[in-house]
């Protein structure tokens, strides 16, 4: 892509864009919310969600021509940076973040501590299941696994949450 | 005994009302770095250092090690004293290669030599780290391997670097040139059941082991690394690498796909790709490496014979003058100023409202 930046007086510019503009700009848009909630759920951070989804689009962008079903892929990175983050989290030894939980409802709050305490791919495959909506080869796709782990994933990450809550 | 549907149901509340609950505010605009140039040449240099330290290999061509019986020089480096219209934007001794992955808890090197056994056309370097590099992924891409993907940054020149993770959290990392993607996979592949510290991995025709008596430098080698930018967008990266045991055999090991040639008046290699790049041994165990994705093979040389010896005081002044590049960044709303249609594609003019800063 070639950029021409126009500096302007008091550290404003304008950048004219000379390619083919995408749909990226729509696209971000459109998910960019979306993309928040569902990195916040898998992380449980905010300020966390808002960094790789950010970092996601960047990504996007650079392959954006390669890319046949965009929002597809950016689901796909979406996850992927949540779990390379966690993964991070996890290897840097530091203690798992207090679940800052936004919703006031007590008994969402118990289901999102036990969602907390699982697994991070059964975490994430709950999260694409049952908030995202999607099926399991959906979910494979983005989780980088295949579609029977997706059930295996989902399955034990239930019973393991009904576990939590009976006790 | 719950119903199934019952913690399926519970829990697609439970998200549900935690996503109703976040409020995420406005969607701002797409912050875009306008000003991409610099990220993939700071990825290409952090790849040429790693290179250079792994890849500058040391056949030991009498077959005995060189006993060392007196004091190293002092530390050696240079800086262009014919460089007009260039800035120092970075500049670091023996930089912390910790976002590169620091050291690797192991690393295996192969080559494929050329027929006529004057070059290498293809290498790997298959790297495990205790914990993930925060290699700059801006520019991966995936590529797919026995039905899962994996993450690969692209270099210029056929150079590639294949990035998972093993079971127990280690991270692998394997650096190739002149590798095609069927042959990533195939390597990739073999690699991924794991662990790669102790699996063979499955090798292009032709790509060898390194021979026995061809010693792998310490990672903790001295390094000292520049990088100049001129207004109009070039830029060239100069990297000192220092080993004591490098000898000018190194040379054909360290630069993939180079032919000979002299840099004042040093046995060197040039390479001429997308990336173009000069190395020479400036003196004994002292590896110099420019490279340019931007500058001409002629303009290069021209840099390097004038390149000046500085003492430590000078190197240090010189790094303190290093001023980062300006970086911009996108803010607020962007609006579609003009449209067009020319050459059967519709085209857009966007206008930004940006802030300007120092890159981080």
């Amino acid at each position: 892509m070639q950029d021409e930046t126009i500096a302007l007086p008091l550290g404003a510019a304008i950048s004219v864009s000379t390619t083919v503009v995408p749909s990226l700009d729509e696209l971000y848009r459109r998910e960019y919310t979306g993309m928040i909630r569902l990195a916040h759920l898998i992380t449980g951070s905010v300020d966390v969600a808002e960094d790789l989804v950010q970092e996601s689009f960047l990504r996007l962008q650079r392959s954006w021509d390669g890319a046949e079903n965009p929002g597809a892929y950016l689901r796909s990175t979406v996850v992927n940076r949540c779990r390379s983050w966690q993964r991070r989290q996890i290897l840097e030894r530091r203690h798992r973040p207090v679940s800052a939980h936004r919703t006031t409802d007590l008994e969402a709050r118990e289901m999102l501590d036990a969602l907390s305490a699982l697994s991070r791919r059964q975490r994430a495959a709950l999260v694409l299941r049952f908030y995202a909506d999607l099926s399991e080869a959906d979910i494979a796709v983005a989780l980088g696994c295949r579609p029977g782990t997706v059930k295996s994933l989902v399955n034990r990450g239930l019973r393991q949450l009904e576990g939590t809550i009976e006790r | 005994m719950t119903a199934p549907t019952r913690i399926e149901d519970r829990l697609r509340r439970a998200l549900a009302a935690e996503a109703a609950a976040l409020e995420v505010g406005t969607t701002p605009a797409f912050a875009a770095p306008p000003a991409p140039r610099r990220r993939p040449v700071l990825l290409v240099a952090a790849l040429a250092a790693v290179t250079v330290l792994s890849l500058a290999v040391v056949a030991r061509d009498d077959g005995r090690r060189r006993l060392q019986v007196t004091a190293p020089p002092g530390r050696l480096y240079l800086a262009p004293t014919d460089a007009k219209g260039f800035r120092l934007t970075d500049a670091a001794t023996d930089p912390d290669l910790g976002e590169l992955g620091g050291d690797p808890i192991s690393k295996s090197f192969f080559a494929k030599p050329s027929q006529d056994g004057t070059t290498v056309t293809a290498t790997v370097a298959v790297f495990v780290f205790a914990t993930d590099p925060q290699v700059p992924r801006e520019r991966a891409e995936t590529l797919l391997v026995e039905g899962e993907y994996i993450d690969v940054v692209r270099g210029p020149d056929d150079n590639a670097v294949l990035m998972w993770e093993e079971g127990d959290g280690s991270a692998v990392h394997v650096a190739t040139s002149g590798l095609a993607d069927v042959e990533l996979v195939a390597l990739a592949a073999s690699l991924r059941p794991g662990p790669a510290a102790s699996v063979a991995p499955a090798l292009p025709t032709g790509v060898l082991a390194l021979p026995a008596d061809v010693r792998i430098p310490d990672d903790d080698a001295p390094l000292s690394t520049q990088h100049w930018v001129s207004d109009n967008g070039d830029s060239f990266d100069l990297i000192v690498a220092e080993d004591p045991a490098l000898t000018p055999a190194a040379l054909v090991w360290s630069y993939p796909q180079s032919r000979a040639t002299t840099v004042r008046g040093h046995e060197g290699r040039v390479f001429d790709g997308e990336l173009r790049r000069l190395g020479w041994l400036e003196r004994p165990g002292a590896l110099v490496t420019l490279d340019s994705s931007s500058l001409t093979i002629d303009q290069m040389r021209g840099i390097a014979e004038n390149l000046r010896a500085l003492d430590a005081a000078e190197w240090k002044a010189l790094t303190a003058t290093a001023q980062p590049e300006q970086m911009m960044r996108k803010r607020g709303r962007s609006e579609i100023v003009a449209k067009a249609e020319r050459a059967g594609k519709a085209w857009e003019a966007l206008a930004y409202e940006l802030e300007v800063g120092a890159d981080s």
